[in-house]
């Protein structure tokens, strides 16, 4: 009879857990971690909130371009031409946190190597400034107030934490004091791993670490 | 009929004798006398049988010329169209038992101005029903055709009541309606199936009964046949159920009736984006009490009672359309800011289209009637006198106690008319011809299909629906002759076919023309109405009748125009005042005769205070007298005047390319002056001469405007007068 009772309880228990578990909204929750904000990955991961300006970009260029067909491809050599000798628009650009995320120092610096006599630093410092095209609505006048009218997908950065983002030991929040002196990344053996190029997904080896960054720019493994 | 009737009992022994002898006769191999003595016999039978199979019905042959004048028509416009006919009316009914009987309804019709063209004509069947009284009569149903009513407010047939009708009148309506397989009673033509269970007697109680009706509607709510085959799958069924229980002289029910589109119906094709389809659901659902005294109070001169209800109603409306939707999805792609790479996701969108179903309006009203009356018969006069107060929402609505079977508005006779100015075009072929003309008159033609009436797939006519977009040889159906491809036409003012709530709201014609009510054009069930309706009814011995009607009744949300900046309906009380009289006294009755004069007339007038401001003066005068031996003689004269203060609806049409006209209309008088001879030739045999003359005078004004609405031409006291001169001659036999 004790025995039954028990039973009952485990099987009452059982259904009980298993209705709660119903009550999960969101598929995707169990990927994050419990304090993961999508918001704080996006400031200490700007370039995926850059990326979207880009795509805004050229989804508007393409669209402009199917409008014009032929004549598209002058009319984007000549706006191009017009954007990129407007130094103040692409110097915004490129010192903005979440379009080009650089600094006064870097912006000069990439001047400075455009002119360059080493042709290596040169061409990289070229082919670096000359993605700031990839920011220019074509035929628009005032790119900067189209920039800023970008609505942020924050569900392609919250997802690219779960594709790519965790996998690859990408920091997801600011290190609190305490986890000031955890290991960082760098001395783990995983990132030695990760870091020579693999030949099929098979062989990738996945971090099963999560990271936080700490004021310094490291990112240390949260215990 | 009647003969049948009268002579059902005589004959019903005899009836059953003979089936026997055929049976009998038939099985034997006989010779050929005892075949044709048998082939009589079921003749007989055919005739008389209540068992067995009864043929009865209706030839007539006849002709009709109708000769119009007009200072609008045109020039080359034919003044004279002509109707020569045959036309028979079959109704073979067939009892496997004294229970239940199969009635089939056939018409054979025969256009003698056609008959060239196409040699042969097919039987059109009217009326197929299996109908029955069993389990010991207390189940009656119907299968098939039928016609149900329950009360005002469920299932209803709103009628329209002319006091004191002459005969020559009433028949010329009758037949009208008969030709959409209508009647004159307030209840409802179905297709589906009827069952009603009566107990009768069960101790104190005198009676329970409980009733079911399903039955499949119409969809597409049309006045006239436009096309004369009907394409539309989409299914509308009728649910209805009523229960009641009689004592002592009192009964209460209770009725529901659910009217219902069924959704996502077997559509001919997907839903376009251009498409919009509207599902509609009507639910009624109403609570009845009558009481009579004269179960209690026997020994009184006098009954008196009451009849009331109190209804509920919701009616809402779905819809479908296509509408585009986003599907957003990820992509992982390669990311490269400024020399870092990185995976980042890219949105994909991709556009679907997907149908929506959507909760478009919903609307609940309620309304309530109590009528009081009084009704005896003191030393030969028989009278009934009521009194009753109605109530209705603007937000009820009953469609199958609301659409009455008369419509108007079409043009009956010399439809082959041309008008000489476009306003004339434009207003006989929206507001119509005259109203009377549409009551009394009706053409039936059963016409051979050729390129010219038949709706086929050259695109250039606009027409043609079958298949948009699919051309066909234009010559194609010339060669459709000789081909038992015959069309029927209609030109009918009459209509069995319900409107939905949408399309009653949105047709101004049908509010124009008051002759089905100007207060009550709905009959009880009419939307946004409350006041009194009397009447009064007394009939002295046959000999002298008395007639009255009057309704007073109180619209609140009458339509008064529109805002100016937000277009927004404006509303104004509307006060409808109706009065009637009519009176009939029967000569020959009167002075002793053995014979019929009756002389009949009737007033009635109308009028609203809001909206249209519409007036009317209905003057109704008649004689039915038997002259002499097998001679009869029928007048009539109606005048029916129109006047509407507002200047009516305005109706907008285009009629060439870039200009666009609209009339108001001021008046509309018509008058109907109809006399004839009807002669005996045999017992239900009659021959009937008859001329009628219609005038009808119409008094608008009008506006033309070009395609930026510009006015360029106006005019006032406009009109349009035409006169028909309308000659028929024709044979009616019943058997």
């Amino acid at each position: 009879m004790k025995k039954l009772h028990q039973c009952m309880m485990i099987l009452l228990a059982g259904v009980l857990g298993a209705c709660s578990s119903m009550s999960v909204d969101d598929p995707y929750i169990e990927n994050y971690p419990a304090d993961f904000s999508v918001q704080e990955y996006m400031a200490l991961h700007p370039q995926l909130r850059s990326m979207q300006y880009k795509e805004a970009v050229s989804a508007y260029n393409d669209s402009v371009s199917k409008v014009m067909g032929g004549a598209y491809t002058a009319a984007k050599k000549t706006d191009d031409s017009l954007f990129m000798s407007n130094m103040d628009v692409l110097r915004a650009i490129f010192l903005d946190p979440y379009m080009g995320g650089g600094t006064q120092e870097r912006w000069d610096k990439l001047l400075e190597n455009k002119s360059s006599t080493d042709t290596s630093i040169s061409n990289t410092a070229k082919r670096n400034f000359n993605s700031l095209s990839g920011f220019n609505f074509i035929n628009q006048p005032d790119d900067i107030l189209l920039l800023s009218q970008v609505p942020v997908d924050y569900d392609a950065i919250a997802r690219q934490y779960s594709v790519f983002g965790r996998d690859h030991g990408w920091a997801y929040r600011l290190c609190r004091p305490e986890e000031g002196a955890n290991i960082p990344r760098t001395a783990l053996a995983i990132d030695k791993i990760q870091a020579v190029p693999v030949k099929d997904a098979d062989s990738f080896v996945a971090d099963n670490g999560l990271y936080c960054r700490d004021a310094a720019g490291i990112d240390r493994l949260i215990q | 009929m009647n003969f049948n009737m009268n002579m059902r009992k005589i004959l019903l022994t005899s009836a059953i004798a003979f089936s026997a002898a055929s049976a009998f006769a038939a099985e034997n191999n006989a010779e050929v006398v005892t075949q044709q003595k048998s082939l009589l016999e079921k003749l007989d039978s055919l005739n008389a049988a209540v068992l067995g199979l009864k043929i009865n019905g209706t030839a007539k042959a006849g002709g009709l010329a109708s000769m119009a004048s007009s200072d609008q028509y045109a020039e080359q416009s034919p003044t004279q169209e002509n109707q020569a006919f045959t036309d028979v009316n079959l109704r073979l009914t067939a009892r496997p038992s004294s229970e239940t009987m199969i009635n089939v309804q056939l018409r054979l019709h025969k256009d003698w101005q056609s008959a060239f063209d196409e040699n042969n004509n097919p039987v059109i069947g009217h009326w197929f029903s299996y109908d029955g009284t069993i389990l010991n009569k207390h189940v009656d149903f119907n299968l098939g055709y039928m016609r149900v009513g329950y009360t005002p407010l469920t299932i209803y047939t709103p009628q329209t009541e002319i006091l004191q009708e002459p005969e020559i009148f009433a028949e010329k309506r009758r037949e009208a309606l008969e030709k959409r397989n209508l009647d004159t009673t307030s209840r409802r033509l179905l297709q589906g199936l009827n069952v009603v269970y009566n107990s009768g007697s069960l101790g104190a109680v005198d009676n329970i009964t409980a009733q079911l009706t399903g039955a499949r509607l119409r969809n597409t709510a049309k006045k006239i046949d436009q096309l004369f085959f009907d394409f539309d799958f989409a299914d509308r069924y009728l649910l209805g159920a009523r229960v009641g229980v009689d004592a002592y002289g009192a009964h209460l029910g209770v009725n529901f009736v659910n009217i219902m589109d069924r959704k996502q119906t077997r559509r001919s094709r997907a839903v376009g984006d251009a498409d919009t389809i509207y599902y509609d659901n009507n639910r009624v659902i109403s609570a009845e009490v009558a009481f009579d005294s004269k179960k209690l109070l026997p020994e009184l001169p006098v009954t008196f009672g009451l009849n009331g209800e109190l209804a509920m109603s919701k009616w809402s409306l779905d819809r479908d359309y296509n509408a585009t939707k986003t599907k957003r999805t990820y992509r992982a792609e390669q990311g490269d800011l400024f020399g870092e790479k990185f995976v980042y996701l890219k949105p994909v969108d991709d556009k679907y289209n997907e149908v929506v179903n959507e909760d478009f309006r919903n609307q609940d009203g309620k309304s309530f009637y109590a009528d009081l009356f009084v009704k005896g018969d003191i030393s030969d006069v028989d009278f009934k006198a009521s009194v009753g107060y109605l109530q209705t929402d603007s937000s009820f609505w009953s469609e199958l106690a609301s659409t009455p079977v008369f419509e108007g508005h079409s043009t009956i006779l010399n439809a082959n008319a041309m008008y000489g100015d476009p306003m004339s075009d434009l207003i006989l072929s929206t507001f119509g011809s005259s109203s009377l003309e549409n009551l009394y008159y009706n053409v039936y033609n059963s016409t051979p299909l050729q390129a010219s009436n038949m709706m086929s797939a050259e695109t250039p006519t606009p027409n043609n629906k079958l298949s948009v977009g699919r051309t066909e040889n234009q010559d194609f159906y010339y060669k459709l002759n000789n081909n038992y491809k015959n069309g029927h036409f209609y030109r009918n003012g009459y209509t069995g076919v319900t409107a939905k709530k949408l399309e009653w709201d949105k047709d101004l014609l049908k509010d124009i023309d008051p002759s089905v009510g100007l207060a009550l054009p709905l009959g009880m069930a009419t939307p946004d109405r409350k006041g009194i309706f009397a009447k009064v009814d007394v009939n002295w011995a046959d000999k002298v009748f008395f007639n009255a009607r009057v309704n007073i009744i109180t619209q609140s949300y009458a339509l008064m125009g529109y805002d100016q900046l937000t277009f927004a309906p404006l509303y104004e009380e509307n006060k409808f005042t109706e009065f009637a009289v009519g009176a009939g006294v029967d000569v020959g009755a009167i002075a002793s005769l053995d014979r019929q004069i009756l002389l009949q007339g009737s007033l009635a007038k109308g009028k609203e205070t809001a909206y249209m401001e519409r007036n009317s003066t209905r003057f109704v005068l008649g004689l039915t007298a038997d002259v002499w031996g097998p001679f009869g003689l029928l007048g009539g004269l109606q005048k029916y005047d129109r006047t509407f203060g507002r200047g009516g609806a305005a109706f907008a049409g285009a009629i060439d390319e870039g200009t666009f006209y609209a009339f108001n209309l001021a008046e509309a008088k018509e008058m109907l002056f109809m006399a004839g001879v009807r002669i005996k030739l045999a017992p239900l045999s009659y021959l009937s001469l008859q001329f009628g003359r219609l005038v009808n005078d119409l008094t608008y004004s009008y506006i033309m405007t070009d395609a930026v609405g510009t006015p360029t031409a106006a005019g006032a006291n406009n009109t349009i007068s035409i006169s028909k001169n309308v000659l028929s001659a024709d044979i009616t036999v019943n058997f």
